[in-house]
């Protein structure tokens, strides 16, 4: 639009300390380690190497010019429309996710590390869920109790003796990873069921290259565009019967869910049509789209609704997301869904805690990222544990997402900690605990200098006829000083993530 | 094509350009006020009470117990969140339909649409609409225009482009004929040149007409230019054409013959415009006239939505046609 009037100035956030002047250059002077494990500063105080360049390269740029920087990507963010809105607010108020210019870098060695972590992690979930809807043989063997299965919210006993497509449950994952103070990568929690934030991955990398071209340059930073291809040839592998040309489609909750804006973006650079339950329709066991010609089979349906808003005919009753039959539709082995139904029960944080063992079990090989170490008060003697030393740990319900339903011991009140301690003895199955991780730290920019802030990985996992890892993931980072929950629905930001072709 | 993406680009389309025809009918009414010089209040509702009335708005000042100066219309016109024909709700529920088709319209649509829309919301538009109300009105209208070209020029043209067009189209040819009732009541009063000029202008339409008519401005000369023209893109007439022409290309049945009632409907109506001279319209009232106009264009929207929107008794697609690659992909293949 020709604006005259221009677009509203952006309000630029006014530096509360005064003394940087706009034109003098960023620099790390005052830069605190705090002694944690920092991802671009050793604990000498040495830039790691494959920081060096670009710590260079900031320290070049004025303070003005990057501010300058900062407000070109939030605002190309916010035409754009990657927003979501703030509810508490009658307004309607769009905000968009914290975008941090300073990006995370991971070098060759450590990529490798972490692509392997998740390839076996994914290979034993895999073969744990098609085990459990089927011989069950893990049970039988006691190495996990029936009874945590049985009580795990998402575990989804009609399904079993169910074959899915291609025998692969969770197609799509994202694995949250985070390193503790050594600077260990250790994996916090699988999301098996609709993980999501890559659309961040692509347009954060997509904001940096435009606002930030100079960072990139000569850096061997491996891209990350082809995800939404990867995605689509896995969706293809699925199709029943192989059909040759698949009706694929995306289920989205519509556009006042809060990953539309993923949605959409996933279905448009896929070229494939997004649907919400309202479009399908069930007739026959074959589920098919409204349009305007008429009823067009589906194939294929990358569902990004949970289980429990699937199918009001099977799951819950009072769901208007999802479409009635979809669930024989799918039994019927007339329409594939990604991911499977029933993976949820991987999400359980009490089963999480069993991966190691899962790796163990079905693959014979020790983890190569290790589990975070959880302790499971439904054990007396972790009870007791749990209960003595709450003010150092963090508790988790375990079947909540999105930083809700948790305890940061270290950071709570009193009150809190026995408010959680009634919660953990009145239903202990229900939570695990974990010690509180001195999470690593990167430089955030604030106001004209940079800062140390919480960090986490995550990383995505396609499992199709091949399990692929696109080199790069969503970086989220704790922006309220010294908090340890980098949610986006809790205050958090995000960077953009550099794999590297090499190790500097 | 989803009914439901159909029927959002559809309402996109109409809210758009319903944003620009309400900029365009404020932009001409004020003109009006200070060309005649009107001041008092009498005058004052002469002039916009039938704007008031075809809007359909009269209850709504009732019920909020405002009177209806010339700065309250242009409020509720504007900024009202409540008036659901406001610039600022058309633009709203645009976007909000932009958005549910996000990823079957282009990028350049989008953000086109959703910078206007966070501008209009700002603080910024609120500013510029109190230091320049023409200014203000211009960019809304331009900003219409602008999405047009965008669409026309980065939208695959297949069959959501025709839902865009019959939608655009359908709310032009409600803005015309509202436009005419709206000024009716002024036929045989007070200097013509200036209302039926303000007339025309609300339709872009003064340089058009006196291409066509020199300066000669007559009421019964610029009802038919509005109803009659062919080639006035504005006009009833052309839009109607439009709407049968793309309505056609959807279905893909010829000129003359129709699979469905919307067919039906736009084509009996363009014959009938057709084949009348602008006497038929005039001796029966441009009042009356208008009725049966809207009359037309609610059949249309109904018929379009039971065909397209929500048919109640879908056929099935057989397989091979539905997974036959559409036609454009199909020559990039070979």
């Amino acid at each position: 639009m020709a604006t005259k009037s221009g677009l509203p100035p952006k309000s630029k956030s006014t530096p509360s300390v005064t003394s940087v002047a706009p034109e003098a250059k960023l620099n790390f002077n005052s830069y605190e380690l705090d002694h944690f494990y920092d991802e671009m500063i050793d604990s000498k105080n040495k830039v790691r190497p494959w920081y060096r360049r670009i710590s260079e390269r900031l320290q070049r740029q004025s303070v003005d010019s990057f501010d300058q920087r900062r407000q070109m990507a939030d605002t190309s963010f916010l035409h754009q429309g990657i927003t979501f809105t703030v509810y508490n607010d009658n307004q309607g108020t769009e905000r968009i996710f914290p975008f941090d210019l300073v990006p995370r870098i991971i070098p060759a060695n450590e990529w490798k590390l972490i692509e392997a972590g998740l390839v076996q992690r994914i290979t034993a979930l895999n073969l744990f869920l098609h085990d459990l809807y089927h011989q069950q043989q893990i049970i039988k063997d006691g190495i996990i109790p029936r009874h945590y299965i049985e009580a795990a919210a998402h575990y989804r006993k009609e399904f079993i003796g169910f074959n899915v497509p291609k025998n692969i449950y969770i197609h799509i994952c994202g694995s949250d990873i985070v390193r503790d103070g050594s600077g260990q990568y250790m994996v916090l929690e699988d999301n098996g069921r609709c993980p999501s934030g890559v659309s961040y991955v692509l347009e954060n990398r997509q904001a940096l290259r435009r606002v930030f071209p100079s960072l990139f340059e000569k850096y061997g930073v491996r891209p990350v565009e082809h995800y939404p291809q990867e995605l689509l040839s896995l969706l293809h592998y699925i199709t029943p019967r192989g059909n040759p040309h698949p009706n694929i489609v995306l289920l989205t909750p519509g556009i006042y869910n809060s990953a539309y804006f993923e949605h959409s973006f996933l279905a448009r650079q896929m070229g494939i049509e997004l649907v919400e339950g309202r479009d399908l329709v069930v007739q026959g066991d074959h589920v098919y789209t409204r349009t305007t010609k008429g009823l067009k089979p589906v194939d294929v349906i990358y569902r990004r609704i949970d289980d429990d808003f699937l199918d009001p005919t099977v799951f819950r009753k009072d769901s208007m997301l999802g479409v009635p039959g979809l669930v024989n539709a799918y039994r019927a082995g007339n329409v594939s869904l990604a991911n499977s139904i029933g993976t949820g029960v991987a999400d359980d944080k009490v089963i999480y805690a069993f991966v190691p063992k899962m790796i163990k079990y079905y693959l014979d090989q020790e983890p190569i990222l290790p589990n975070v170490p959880t302790y499971l008060p439904s054990i007396p003697s972790e009870m007791d544990y749990v209960i003595q030393n709450m003010p150092k740990l963090v508790v988790k319900a375990a079947n909540e997402s999105g930083g809700y339903g948790m305890l940061v011991g270290p950071a709570s009140t009193k009150a809190e900690i026995d408010k959680f301690r009634k919660l953990v003895k009145a239903n202990p199955r229900n939570y695990v605990a974990q010690p509180t991780l001195a999470l690593s730290r990167h430089p955030t920019y604030f106001d004209g200098q940079f800062e140390g802030r919480h960090i986490d990985l995550r990383p995505y996992v396609l499992y199709g006829e091949k399990i692929s890892i696109i080199p790069g993931a969503l970086s989220r980072v704790a922006l309220k000083k010294g908090s340890l929950v980098v949610n986006s629905s809790q205050g958090g930001g995000s960077k953009d993530t550099w794999v590297l072709e090499g190790n500097e | 094509m989803l009914s439901r993406v159909a029927e959002s680009l559809y309402w996109m389309s109409r809210y758009i350009e319903r944003a620009e025809c309400i900029a365009r009918l404020i932009a001409a009414n004020h003109q009006i006020l200070i060309d005649l010089d009107l001041k008092s209040s009498e005058s004052v509702r002469e002039n916009w009470g039938p704007l008031i009335t075809s809007l359909n708005i009269q209850g709504n000042f009732r019920k909020k117990g405002i009177p209806p100066t010339v700065e309250n219309i242009t409020e509720y016109l504007i900024f009202d969140q409540e008036n659901p024909s406001s610039l600022c709700s058309c633009l709203k529920a645009g976007r909000e339909n932009a958005r549910a088709v996000r990823e079957q319209i282009s990028t350049e649509m989008w953000e086109h649409i959703n910078r206007t829309y966070l501008w209009l919301w700002s603080k910024g538009a609120r500013q510029f609409f109190q230091r320049d109300l023409y200014a203000f009105l211009d960019q809304i209208k331009e900003s219409s225009i602008l999405f047009d070209g965008l669409s026309n020029n980065t939208m695959l043209h297949e069959e959501g482009w025709d839902f865009f067009r019959v939608g655009k189209f359908l709310e032009r040819a409600d803005f015309a004929t509202r436009v005419l009732d709206d000024k009716f009541h002024l036929v045989g009063k007070t200097n013509p040149l200036i209302q039926w000029g303000g007339v025309l202008r609300s339709c872009s339409a003064k340089q058009a007409y006196q291409q066509k008519h020199l300066a000669e401005v007559t009421p019964i000369l610029v009802a038919k230019f509005l109803i009659l023209s062919d080639t006035f893109p504005r006009s009833f007439l052309y839009s109607i054409q439009q709407i049968d022409h793309n309505l056609r290309i959807i279905s893909g049945v010829r000129m003359g013959t129709f699979s469905n009632e919307a067919e039906k409907i736009s084509g009996r109506a363009l014959a009938h415009l057709r084949f009348s001279i602008i006497e038929d319209y005039w001796n029966q009232g441009l009042h009356k006239t208008s009725d049966e106009f809207q009359q037309i264009l609610n059949d249309l929207h109904e018929s379009i939505s039971e065909t397209y929107f929500c048919q109640k008794n879908p056929v099935k697609i057989p397989i091979e046609e539905s997974n036959r690659p559409p036609q454009h992909q199909a020559a990039q293949q070979q």
